[in-house]
């Protein structure tokens, strides 16, 4: 076992002893938030990697999150085929309409999908017998295995926290495989990659098929643990806070988006009183990360530790006398 | 004894400018046709209309008799027809063993249902390997295979470039201009290394270039180009006899190499 | 209104029975419907002003969202809190303060420009060109912009009165007067932004830039002033539009949200940097807003619109009148 399984290992343990040595029911509720969206922001890592922003994610989770909620309240299906039904419908929606969104790419594809999200959440608002309009459907019954309903929140934070921990493995798992090697490439020099025998668009609406799959189980879970769904739990700001986490954390590793995830959801709880001041920290917060640490939490983490102590005070000072000569 | 390439009639305008104007060749089997011409009579656009990277406005391409015309680049390539770029293309980040193991891979599962494909997975992990340090001992980089691509020279970037189109395995090379930007050295080098391509694992060669001296010392038939036409084709001293050729290059200015 | 005109309020909506929703397409909850007996025609007349009145304020904030665009690769999430920070000036000078209003119009339209210009020189001068970091940059200015606002003026919908008010009426086509009076502003500021962007010097340095940064870099042109007066003069544009529109409408620290999103509609549909783009797009959303609207509801209008956006990006993406990338 290498130094990082070791790490790993302890970090999830230390996660999931948490909540459980803390005993308060609202960090708790803090910890479950920071792993639902965990898994969204990794959803939206895979799409970063590959070069791409796609302000849909959020509409995505939100089908997964309907689709959960029609299934166990309408057709009273169990709660683990209307969970895996979330993802696969988010999957699916990316597929199909992945060759037509992925034909464009830059500053055209994060509109276009930022369209596409809207478009989403207007049929959200809009058909209202189906969904339930502005309020929404509740009522949505718990996760519940067998006869085992999940109504501790301490066992639902440790459900969140196995589906964040797949996803991460997973993530990580596929970036190091043959399809991270495209990825990279298809990010990189998309043309090189093609002359050597990528068919990219294809590659990209599978990367977009699983990571619109990610999002879904994520609404899938989403429902089940807020019982309710509402419109504008899934409009574009989803997948700006899901970038959000993953610029605070760093894009290059799946990590970043967890340190990212973690550092982000629960700022706004605390300053749970006045929203005008949550959201005024936020913007600061993101201002501040922007201008100073563009490279992220895991960037900068990462370059620390790498670069060893006497490497970066060397670098200082030749950085330091350059600047006194001129 | 016909070739693998035939291109028909080839035309290429944009707008009211024909970059390509009625370029017709075929190549033959086991040779190395040169293409020169002066800066802006098309021999780029020739290229990228073989393989697919820009649309044709007209002409017909067949490779090994199939007709290729209007086909996506990756499937151009999957066919056998890998080209290479005139500025050094590398994964800069990965190493030289990555950059050309991602060679083969691409070329192995190119499409993301290969990666369904236990089987073919399987073989590319097995072969790969031994494909990637025949090609870096073949291009002469195996001293370089861990260190980061964006280290190596620009030379040595280009030689990757070619050592990650040959572990595509191709069976026709069209490379781009492969001696720009290199010293005398390193394109006798590089020069010395398309012969030995030809001769060793008998891949044919298309090449782009404007170095007269490494033309001529390689090639077959170079065929020149001037404003998008095809003014001439033939063996190196046909053509250094041929007085259109050289009207052609003494009315411009010479290279600056 | 007047007797024997053909306009009247009613309870109930009748075969061509409207709901008058002024300027952009926000639910507004009318106890009563103006229904008005008109023929097909004047409808379509009135559908068609209508669709001019919306599209002139259409094109000024999507000019000033395309020249950002243009000129520095930035797309600007903050540009409807520019518009929302035009008619905030409003409020305050016009509103509390008692100043003229043309006097408040022209203060507010100068400070937006102003403060424009200081958050281009802090945050973005360093992320211009890196797109995706730029886009974030304006996220949070955006979030910033509308929280501060919020906190020191509170986020409830506040009102100025109009600077003129009632109606022409033109074979029975309906027209505010305070609709003309801004349409009127519009035009003689679209009037003198041609002229700048054609004939002044800095208009054309900005077109050089926007064009090849660097080839106007070698001909002397200081891309970064060029970038200040590009974010200045475009936040100015929706400054004014939003100032123009603070009397006419309710103000809130969120009004800034829907013209955010037609100006983005308008520029993608007329082209990413393109002029002319934004005031084809601007005039075509105009009227494709108030068709909709006027027969199958806001929403619908609002679909309509994403659909189109849509369907360019797909068979356009460099919009109607763009250049390809």
């Amino acid at each position: 076992m290498n130094r990082k399984t070791v790490l790993f290992v302890i970090a999830l343990v230390a996660a999931v002893a948490w909540p459980f040595a803390l005993d308060n029911s609202f960090f708790t509720h803090i910890g479950v938030s920071v792993w639902m969206f965990t898994l969204l922001a990794l959803s939206m890592n895979l799409m970063l990697r590959m070069g791409q922003l796609s302000l849909a994610h959020g509409g995505l989770m939100g089908l997964g999150a309907y689709t959960a909620a029609l299934l166990m309240l309408r057709l009273d299906a169990p709660f683990l085929l209307a969970f895996v039904s979330a993802g696969v419908v988010g999957g699916l929606v990316a597929l199909i309409t992945g060759p037509i969104l992925l034909r464009v790419k830059g500053v055209y594809f994060v509109l276009l999908t930022f369209a596409f999200g809207e478009i989403i959440v207007l049929m959200f608002v809009d058909w209202v017998t189906l969904f339930g309009g502005n309020n929404g459907l509740f009522g949505v019954p718990r996760a519940q295995l067998f006869d085992f309903i999940l109504r501790d929140r301490a066992l639902s934070y440790v459900f969140a926290l196995g589906l964040a921990a797949l996803g991460y493995l997973g993530l990580r798992w596929i970036y190091r495989s043959e399809t991270g090697a495209v990825i990279d490439a298809l990010h990189d020099d998309e043309e090189l990659a093609q002359s050597l025998g990528i068919n990219a668009l294809r590659y990209r609406v599978v990367v977009f098929a699983i990571s619109g799959f990610m999002a879904g189980i994520a609404g899938g879970f989403y429902a089940s643990y807020y019982t309710f769904v509402t419109p504008n739990a899934f409009t574009f700001w989803a997948a700006v806070d899901a970038l959000v986490m993953n610029i605070l954390g760093g894009i290059a590793v799946p990590a970043g988006a967890v340190m990212g995830a973690i550092l982000l959801v629960p700022l706004p709880e605390l300053l749970r009183d006045s929203q005008e001041y949550q959201v005024l920290f936020y913007g600061l917060v993101l201002i501040f990360f922007l201008k100073f640490i563009p490279n992220g939490l895991y960037g900068t983490f990462a370059y620390l530790i790498s670069t060893p102590r006497r490497e970066i005070g060397m670098r200082a000072r030749k950085v330091l006398a350059w600047r006194q000569w001129k | 004894m016909s070739g693998m390439l035939e291109a028909e009639g080839l035309v290429k305008r944009f707008g009211g400018l024909a970059a390509v104007d009625d370029v017709s060749f075929s190549t033959a089997e086991g040779e190395i046709l040169g293409v020169i011409g002066p800066n802006g009579a098309g021999k780029s656009t020739l290229f990228n209309l073989i393989t697919g990277t820009i649309p044709m406005t007209a002409g017909k391409v067949r490779f090994a008799g199939r007709d290729i015309t209007g086909m996506k680049p990756e499937k151009v390539a999957n066919l056998g027809v890998i080209r290479t770029f005139q500025s050094a293309t590398v994964f800069r980040e990965k190493t030289v063993c990555e950059n050309v193991r991602i060679g083969y891979q691409f070329n192995q599962l190119g499409c993301p249902s290969n990666l369904f494909n236990r089987r073919r997975v399987r073989d590319f992990r097995e072969k790969a390997g031994g494909v990637v340090a025949e090609v870096l001992d073949f291009v002469g980089l195996t001293a370089f295979k861990d260190r980061a691509a964006g280290e190596l020279s620009y030379g040595g970037q280009k030689v990757l470039g070619v050592a990650m189109a040959l572990a595509a395995g191709p069976k026709q090379l069209l490379m781009d201009e492969p001696a720009a930007g290199l010293n005398a050295v390193e394109t006798r080098q590089m020069g010395e290394l398309i012969m030995a391509i030809r001769d060793k694992k008998g891949i044919d060669v298309v090449l782009v270039e404007h170095d007269m001296a490494m033309v001529t010392s390689i090639c077959d038939r170079i065929l020149v180009i001037n404003r998008g036409q095809v003014l001439a084709l033939g063996t190196p001293d046909e053509i250094q006899r041929n007085p259109d050729v050289i009207e052609a290059y003494l009315g411009v200015d010479l290279e600056l190499d | 209104m007047a007797e024997g005109s053909g306009i009247r309020w009613t309870n109930d909506p009748g075969p061509l029975g409207f709901a008058c929703r002024h300027g952009f397409p926000v639910p507004i909850m009318l106890p009563k419907v103006l229904v008005i007996d008109m023929d097909m025609l004047q409808l379509s007349i009135q559908v068609g002003v209508n669709g001019l009145m919306f599209g002139i304020v259409y094109i000024l904030m999507a000019l000033g969202f395309t020249m950002i665009f243009g000129i520095m690769r930035v797309v600007n999430f903050a540009h409807g809190e520019f518009y929302m920070l035009g008619a905030i000036a409003v409020l305050l000078l016009f509103g509390k303060l008692g100043y003229d209003y043309y006097l408040s119009l022209t203060i507010a339209v100068l400070f937006v420009g102003l403060f424009g210009v200081v958050v281009e020189r802090l945050l973005l001068r360093s992320l211009v060109g890196r797109e995706l970091n730029s886009m974030i940059m304006t996220l949070a200015i955006s979030i910033t912009m509308l929280s501060m606002v919020a906190i020191i003026f509170g986020p409830q919908e506040q009102s100025v009165d109009r600077p003129v008010s009632g109606i022409f009426q033109i074979a029975g086509v309906i027209i505010p007067q305070d609709r003309v009076m801004v349409g009127a502003i519009a035009m003689a500021v679209l009037v003198v932004f041609y002229l700048f962007l054609h004939y002044a010097r800095f208009g054309l340095a900005m077109r050089a830039v926007a064009q090849d940064s660097g080839a106007a870099e070698l001909q002397g042109i200081r891309p970064g002033f060029i970038y200040s007066l590009a974010f200045g003069v475009g936040s100015m544009l929706a400054g004014l539009a939003g100032a123009l529109m603070a009397p006419i409408y309710t103000i809130s620290p969120f009004m800034g949200d829907v013209p955010m999103m037609m100006a983005f509609i308008v520029v993608i549909l007329g082209g990413l940097g393109s002029i002319p783009g934004a005031v084809v797009g601007g005039l075509l959303l105009g009227l494709v807003e108030s068709v909709f609207s006027t027969f199958f509801g806001s929403t619908a209008a609002t679909m309509i619109a994403f659909g189109m956006v849509v369907l360019i990006l797909l068979v356009k993406p460099s919009g109607l009148m763009g250049r390809a990338q």
